[in-house]
């Protein structure tokens, strides 16, 4: 296992399922840091993250963790910490108890385990409710212990599957930051998403999985650069938006106006980056007062169906 | 990671007993946290709590005597038993005879071909002839005859010879002009009588009645006991009646020349018996507290060790138990942390077994050890403690957990292969090993139940039995050819399997082996199947 | 904006509601409510809540259909609930199994030879104890397969409803507890009844189609057959309210199936082990099956072979029955309307 080869090699990888294709021809490698894995729902996010566990066996390819097949051997789950998608958990237990035990899967000794546990559950911040059973925990603090078992072992690959599912603001920012920190301590992260603002509070280099195939690979905004040539829209709610109209229309990034409601104005731009510069040079030229400013392209539906249509 | 400073000792196996522990320790709590093992486990306890109560309930009264030959009966209520009238001789059916009644003896006769026919004396007489009488008693009525003359209606006699030229019934008399009689029948007189041809006349005297104490019932109980105490067959001796009851008759139904004896046949090594031939009367009334307490007690152990243990516990407890060791995690998605971790999926299914065995390992032993000891302390014998009981018991607690491996190993390899409605065929299953089981017990020998796992268990205890008290073998033919009502027959019977060696020892490995060997292959095709399931 | 009403395009006369409401066969022809019309861009529809007024069907079609649920289940493949083909499988099996004898008696009709007929109809031919085997025998009947074709049927009877929460189904409907629980239980007794009391009829009336019997054997045997005919569905209620009482107490169908059982054998288990080691009978009465068999040896006429009087078993399975239905009710009218 030497540390030259990246964590993560998926290499010409297919799965189907009976009729179904889960995954078509991928081929990645990720090593360091934090990566977001984006796509809707049956990207094959979740697919992809079960080869990588040796949960599924691949149809075609290989799949390798640290230069190890692990549907064969599991021993490379010695490095690897995993968030499964499910819910359930053992509801009799302590959180203390929950982590320790699997801990012990590790080969530690109770003590060893008990330690460990104790240090991850106030790493995600569950140190003061430790010892209570895991049936009585919200929805974010299950998903911290789930957390803590992953990183119980102090793994050198995380890999998180849809950690935010479900969980309020407030949960889900303190689990992004322990995400977070975890890049910053060099590991390497692997978190699934099919919410793009979601992925990019956290890092900016992503997966983009869509229909089994990879889409994108890269960081966010080199890829949004990437897709420069496809037109952007702004969206503007505001008082009089013909006077504002008339403003844009000038200028040289803007190459069209629509007014797609009333009170509303739909700017088209070639150049994103160069249009949100001069925007609030306009706005305050013409002193039309603007209720919101909207990037409707701005999320994943919008990335990927600009993704789509280019690959078309 | 020797980065951590962990010395080489502690690499390989010390690990995998880490994990072996976690795992184990994961599913035995698991087990704990659910309502149904409680259930299943109290109903258990619950059973062999009820069999205890029937137990002592038995034993307390079991053991009073029970006459086997019917010798203590006094059927016609004379006050006397019929053993005590068998030595006297008298009848038990005749309420006039007993012992001490008077009874008849015969001193002189005149039969048909004697030539001198006249006899002359004060007697009881009885037989057909001419009475010149100087006495007669008339009110003489017998005390145990029929035919007495009655002398209050006599009628003439006719002309002729009596009994050739006309006829006279039985307990008749008639009289001639002279006063002179015939009589046919018996009478009591003094005088002479003069016999016809053809006719016989017999004279004696009745013995004075004297009171002979009645003997109590309970002495013809338990009275021609088996003069063996069934733990040496070299210290068998020479049977004899001890009663009498045989050799009044000298019965010889086995044919050996010497009436009211027993043979023994034993085996060429000399310490077994392997068949008992006993003549009629003989050993028909062997002493219960000895004999059939111990036999009692023994049967009610194999029972329980067959039917509660590995019948019901043994199919039972798996079905509840270990169906669900993987799959229930498979569906409740819970198996994806476990398998997060550096362990090997045939590991797994390994330890989640031994998890579940310990569990109810320790539960059929504490079980074991409890039934083991109360019995002990109950049964019938001489010690406080019958320690020869333990081997049988543990043997018994073997028994079940092996069944609760193969078991276990079975149901959860089924649950695997088919996760939906594996328990469907598990349900099936466990109905065939019902039957089987109930077939060995009943034909031993038919081939069908060895396609069984309970019919293995079965034999086990059935070797083990032999091992602990190698007289149970006598003890069951003991049983059968004397008659006696035990459960032994159908509970017990030498083992099987023995390889022609008819060791039981050998039977015993070759039980455990077979049980193992299901237990390992069922294992290994769980293994299999599972390390190529794609867990979803 | 709101279309008009009359743009809407309502396809059908009856409405979805009064399909899941309402009564009848012939439901899967209803239509429901579907705008034909295509939605132009930018249309949105009024969300107008209309509670639906109709006609409750009557209760007994309510009813009916949950009946219709579990029973049609085990002929048709869809739209009623799902029984796996290998449990199909072992009920006809079981229902095959239990008709051999008809088989047996129609081979005897056709044989001329007189021995083998005789024997024929001393083995399979009608008398008390075959009657009384025909339902009660515990080889094979209540050893294979009475017990297994309730466990196979109660298995998810309401136990999936607790575990799956389907029970919001029906109590999300005009649907009382009472009803669900009757028509449960109605639905286990059709499917055992079907199996167990049915066959016991064919075999009666078939062995005399089969030997061409007349009025007087009728006559004489009527008797026989109605106290049989009771005997068996005396076993058909005992155990339907035994295995739905343990359905309903327990999440996992398969505890239920197990459990059921671990009833029948486990108790006669037991009272056969302390029968042939203490000479006593008495522990029959804790077994269902024995105290059926020996009220169906009173019903039919036969020396019972229990010791122990019949009073004891009557109350036994009296007892069963009752705290079984207890427990039932008690359950489901405890049952929360939500996945547990």
């Amino acid at each position: 296992m030497s540390q030259k080869t990246p964590a993560v090699v998926v290499d010409q990888v297919s799965k189907w399922y009976d009729q179904v294709i889960g995954l078509n021809d991928v081929s990645l490698a990720i090593d360091g840091g934090v990566t977001g894995v984006l796509g809707p729902n049956g990207a094959g996010k979740s697919t992809l993250f079960k080869l990588l566990m040796g949960r599924l066996k691949p149809s075609q390819g290989s799949v390798k963790l640290f230069g190890e097949d692990p549907w064969v051997n599991p021993s490379p789950y010695r490095r690897i910490g995993y968030v499964c998608e499910t819910e359930r958990m053992y509801d009799w237990m302590t959180a203390l108890d929950f982590v320790s035990t699997l801990a012990r899967l590790h080969g530690m000794t109770r003590e060893e385990a008990t330690a460990r546990a104790e240090h991850v559950l106030d790493f995600v911040g569950l140190s003061d409710v430790q010892n209570k059973e895991i049936g009585k925990y919200s929805k974010g603090m299950r998903q911290r212990v789930k957390i803590a078992h992953a990183l119980v072992h102090d793994p050198d690959l995380i890999i998180l599957d849809e950690p935010l599912h479900g969980c309020d603001p407030i949960a889900r920012t303190s689990i992004m930051s322990v995400i977070r920190e975890l890049g910053t301590q060099g590991k390497t992260v692997l978190v699934s998403s099919h919410i793009l603002e979601e992925i990019e509070r956290i890092t900016e280099q992503i997966v983009i999985l869509n229909e089994g195939r990879l889409l994108a690979l890269g960081n966010l905004h080199a890829i949004r650069g990437l897709l420069d040539k496809h037109p952007h829209r702004i969206l503007l709610t505001c008082e009089d938006p013909r006077k504002l109209a008339r403003r844009f229309i000038v200028e040289n990034p803007v190459y069209g106006v629509r007014f797609p409601n009333e009170g509303q104005l739909e700017i088209q731009t070639n150049d994103l980056s160069a249009a949100h510069s001069i925007l609030p040079r306009v706005i305050t030229d013409s002193g039309v007062l603007v209720e919101s400013i909207d990037n409707p392209d701005d999320n994943l539906e919008a990335l990927l169906g600009y993704l789509i249509g280019g690959s078309s | 990671m020797d980065e951590k400073g962990r010395s080489l000792a502690q690499s390989v196996w010390t690990r995998m007993d880490r994990k072996a522990g976690a795992i184990t320790e994961l599913t035995i709590r698991q087990l704990r946290h659910r309502v149904s093992t409680w259930v299943v486990l109290s109903v258990g306890a619950l059973v062999m709590a009820l069999l205890l109560a029937f137990y002592i309930d038995n034993i307390r009264d079991e053991f009073e005597p029970i006459d086997n030959d019917g010798d203590s009966e006094d059927q016609d209520n004379d006050g006397y038993p019929r053993g005590q009238e068998e030595k006297f001789g008298t009848s038990d059916w005749d309420g006039e005879e007993y012992p001490g009644s008077g009874y008849y003896i015969g001193i002189g006769e005149i039969d048909w071909n004697d030539d001198s026919r006249i006899h002359s004396g004060n007697h009881t007489w009885e037989g057909s002839g001419y009475l010149d009488a100087e006495w007669i008693d008339v009110d003489y009525s017998g005390n145990r005859w029929s035919g007495i003359v009655d002398w209050g209606d006599v009628d003439s006699c006719d002309d002729g010879e009596p009994l050739e030229d006309w006829w006279m019934g039985w307990g008749s008399a008639c009289i001639y002009e002279d006063n002179s009689y015939f009589v046919n029948g018996r009478f009591k007189a003094s005088g002479s009588v003069n016999v016809p041809e053809m006719q016989y006349m017999e004279w004696g005297y009745f013995t004075l009645e004297e009171f002979v104490e009645p003997d109590p019932a309970s002495m013809y109980i338990d009275e021609d006991g088996i003069d063996w105490d069934g733990i040496d067959v070299n210290e068998i001796g020479i049977e004899v009646d001890d009663d009498g009851d045989c050799l009044a008759i000298q019965n010889d139904d086995n044919r050996n020349g010497i009436p009211c004896d027993v043979i023994w046949i034993l085996d060429a090594d000399g310490d077994e018996i392997i068949e008992i031939r006993a003549d009629y009367n003989v050993n028909e009334d062997p002493a219960e507290s000895e004999f059939e307490g111990e036999m009692s007690h023994r049967t009610f152990i194999i029972g329980t060790g067959k039917m509660a243990f590995v019948l019901m516990l043994g199919i039972f407890i798996p079905l509840f138990l270990a169906l669900g060791l993987i799959r229930d995690e498979t569906e409740n998605g819970t198996l994806h942390y476990l398998l997060s971790k550096p362990i090997h999926r045939a590991e797994f299914i390994l330890y989640r077994l031994l998890g579940y065995l310990l569990l109810t390992g320790t539960y059929i032993l504490v079980l074991v050890l409890i039934m083991a000891f109360i019995t002990s302390l109950i049964a019938p014998g001489d010690g406080l403690v019958r320690l020869s009981d333990y081997p049988v018991w543990l043997g018994v607690g073997l028994a079940t957990i092996l069944v609760l491996a193969a078991y276990g190993a079975l149901y959860n390899t089924i649950g695997l292969i088919a996760p939906k409605y594996g328990v469907y065929f598990c349900i099936i299953l466990g109905i065939w090993e019902f039957i089987m089981g109930m077939f060995t017990m009943t034909l031993p020998s038919s081939t069908v139940p060895m396609l069984s796992v309970s019919h293995w268990a079965l034999q086990l205890i059935d070797a083990v039995v032999l091992i602990a008290w190698p007289d149970t073998l006598q003890y069951a033919l003991i049983s059968d050819v004397f008659g006696m009502d035990s459960g032994l027959h159908f509970f017990w019977a030498p083992p099987e399997h023995t390889l022609e060696t008819q060791s039981p020892v050998v039977a015993l490995l070759v039980s455990c082996t077979v049980l193992v060997m299901i237990t390992l292959l069922m294992i290994a095709i769980g293994q299999s199947s599972f390390k190529n399931r794609e867990i979803m | 904006m709101s279309l008009p009403e009359e743009e809407l395009n309502i396809d059908g006369v009856k409405t979805r509601m009064e399909v899941a409401y309402g009564a009848g066969d012939g439901d899967e022809d209803a239509k429901a409510i579907v705008a034909k019309s295509e939605a132009h861009v930018g249309t949105l529809f009024e969300q107008t809540y209309r509670p639906w007024d109709g006609e409750l069907g009557p209760r007994w079609v309510r009813n009916y259909a949950i009946f219709r649920h579990h029973v049609y289940g085990l002929f048709r493949g869809t739209g009623h609930r799902h029984y796996h083909p290998m449990v199909k499988l072992t009920i006809f099996v079981i229902l095959l199994y239990s008709l051999l004898p008809v088989l047996m008696l129609f081979l005897a009709s056709l044989s001329t030879d007189g021995f083998m007929s005789d024997l024929f109809s001393r083995l399979w031919g009608i008398n008390r104890y075959n009657l009384w085997g025909q339902v009660l025998g515990y080889f094979p009947r209540n050893l294979c397969c009475w017990p297994m074709l309730t466990a196979l049927v109660v298995g998810g009877m309401i136990s999936d409803d607790r575990k799956f929460g389907t029970s919001a189904i029906y109590f999300s409907r005009p649907v009382t507890r009472t009803d669900y629980t009757v028509m449960k239980y109605i639905s286990v007794a059709v499917v055992l009844g079907f199996v167990i009391v049915l066959s016991y009829f064919v075999y009666y009336t078939s062995a005399i189609v089969f030997n061409g019997e007349g009025w007087a054997y009728l006559v004489d045997t009527l008797p026989m057959f109605l106290g049989g005919l009771i005997a068996g569905i005396l076993v058909v209620i005992t155990y339907t309210s035994i295995g739905l009482a343990l359905s309903s107490i327990s999440q996992s169908r398969f505890f239920a199936a197990i459990a059921f059982l671990g009833v029948i054998y486990g108790t006669k288990l037991l009272a056969l082990l302390i029968e042939s080691q203490f000479d006593t009978s008495i522990l029959y009465v804790l077994s269902p099956y024995d105290s059926l068999a020996h009220i169906g040896q009173w019903l039919l006429g036969i020396e019972p072979n229990y010791d122990h009087p019949l009073a004891f078993s009557l109350v036994s399975m009296l007892l069963y029955n009752a705290s079984a239905i207890a427990l039932l009710t008690f359950r489901v009218g405890t049952l929360e309307v939500t996945r547990e």
